[in-house]
């Protein structure tokens, strides 16, 4: 099974399309495909390929610590240890939680000495599956809005998609990440085999790309460029970071009417270019 | 009473940094004695949470009342459990005119938070904050 994920920082360069585009090359090789869409907090794999989100596959829970009063002896302990600043204790009183700022971490009840907080479970988002081939399946991951730490949610997912892989024996896994170099990517990008960083040749993109460059590197992810809409721009300072960071660049795709149109009309699933890919 | 003020510079003359949770420190101020202290802010930077670290600073240095330009829901929450009193600042007033302000009670106290809570710089940074009351710059 082969994990490989399409991420590059800066938003709107054409990664779920790249990733859809991915998916088809490796189904034309005779593969079976699983796309996950990893960018729980705006998923739109699913528009480009033509499906739709109706029932819920699994709801996700994160736990949320409870002080228990009984036993808390007000030691501050949780104060300490809350990287998120998620717990607050007024002097003599008992802490008191925020939860709208805590990610679920675990760090205040693995630490607490008398053991005294507990946790309770919220949804906080859901995973749907579309079918769209006996060789071909989504998994879109959602957060609920507003949800402040989105990373557990693209954990889970991946979780429950790299379990149906296996029992299904899906030999391609395609993870669809987020923009940008925060945790929801961080969480998408861990331990996956390569990592397709896909960039397009403006200053924006030239500047996301090195930023992503520099959080692959200290992931010590496998990666490669993608450049889309290679030929709407001037390349060379691409071609020069590549070279500087000694990451190779795997395709440069030209604008492409039939690309946009195509995932317009949700129609990327049956989009066949030769040349792509 | 010890007052807490959210500033710029480590001085009486400093004026009152706008944002609660992202000031550069807090002066605790001795009202009787005007006698003060600078204590760094240690969640400037943070992405999320700055308003309960500055908060739980206040609490610390046992400051009853606390003189603000703008306060985002956390913190406020977290001050009003602790008993914390919350005014209104102003921005062309230094601290030590705003002790004197609030002692002699002309200062008025907030009763809800005044604005969004306050993304910080580390990634990815978003800088919102609209409404409460009119801060000249």
């Amino acid at each position: 099974m082969e994990k490989i994920a399409v991420t590059g920082g800066k938003g709107g360069v054409g990664k779920s399309t790249i990733a859809s585009l991915l998916a088809n090359r490796y189904l034309a090789q005779g593969k079976k495909v699983l796309l996950v869409d990893l960018d729980v907090e705006c998923p739109n794999d699913h528009l480009l390929l033509g499906q739709r989100l109706t029932k819920p596959q699994k709801k996700i829970n994160s736990p949320y610590p409870v002080i228990d009063q009984e036993k808390c002896q007000k030691c501050g302990q949780c104060v300490k240890v809350c990287k998120e600043n998620a717990i607050f204790q007024a002097p003599d009183q008992y802490p008191q939680i925020f939860e709208n700022l805590c990610s679920s971490c675990g760090a205040c009840w693995i630490s607490c000495p008398d053991k005294a907080i507990s946790q309770k479970e919220k949804e906080t988002g859901r995973i749907f599956q579309n079918k769209i081939s006996d060789s071909y399946q989504l998994i879109t991951g959602e957060a609920n809005a507003g949800l402040e730490e989105t990373g557990p949610i693209v954990l889970a997912t991946k979780k429950f998609a790299l379990r149906i892989a296996k029992r299904e024996n899906y030999q391609s896994v395609i993870f669809d990440t987020a923009a940008g170099i925060h945790c929801p990517v961080i969480s998408a990008l861990l331990e996956v085999d390569l990592a397709y960083l896909v960039t397009e040749p403006t200053p924006l993109g030239l500047h996301d790309l090195g930023l992503i460059i520099d959080l692959a590197r200290k992931m010590k992810l496998k990666s490669k460029i993608i450049i889309n809409q290679a030929d709407l721009g001037d390349i060379d300072q691409i071609t020069a970071l590549s070279r500087e960071k000694r990451i190779e660049i795997a395709n440069m795709i030209p604008f492409s009417s039939k690309i946009v149109k195509a995932y317009s009309r949700g129609n990327l699933a049956n989009l066949k270019i030769k040349e792509l890919l | 009473m010890k007052i807490a003020l959210p500033v710029r510079e480590k001085n009486l003359n400093s004026v009152i940094d706008p944002r609660f949770g992202r000031a550069t420190g807090y002066l605790i101020v001795d009202s009787e004695t005007e006698d003060y202290q600078f204590i760094p802010n240690p969640a400037a930077g943070a992405a999320r949470g700055a308003g309960i670290a500055a908060a739980q600073v206040v609490v610390s240095q046992k400051a009853e009342a606390v003189v603000v330009g703008f306060i985002g829901p956390n913190a406020f929450s977290a001050l009003e459990t602790a008993g914390v009193t919350i005014y209104q600042g102003s921005s062309n007033q230094t601290a030590k005119e705003l002790v004197d302000s609030l002692t002699a009670g002309k200062l008025t106290k907030l009763t809800r938070p005044a604005g969004p809570p306050q993304r910080g710089a580390g990634p990815p940074g978003r800088r919102g904050g609209r409404g409460g009351p009119q801060w000249r710059r």
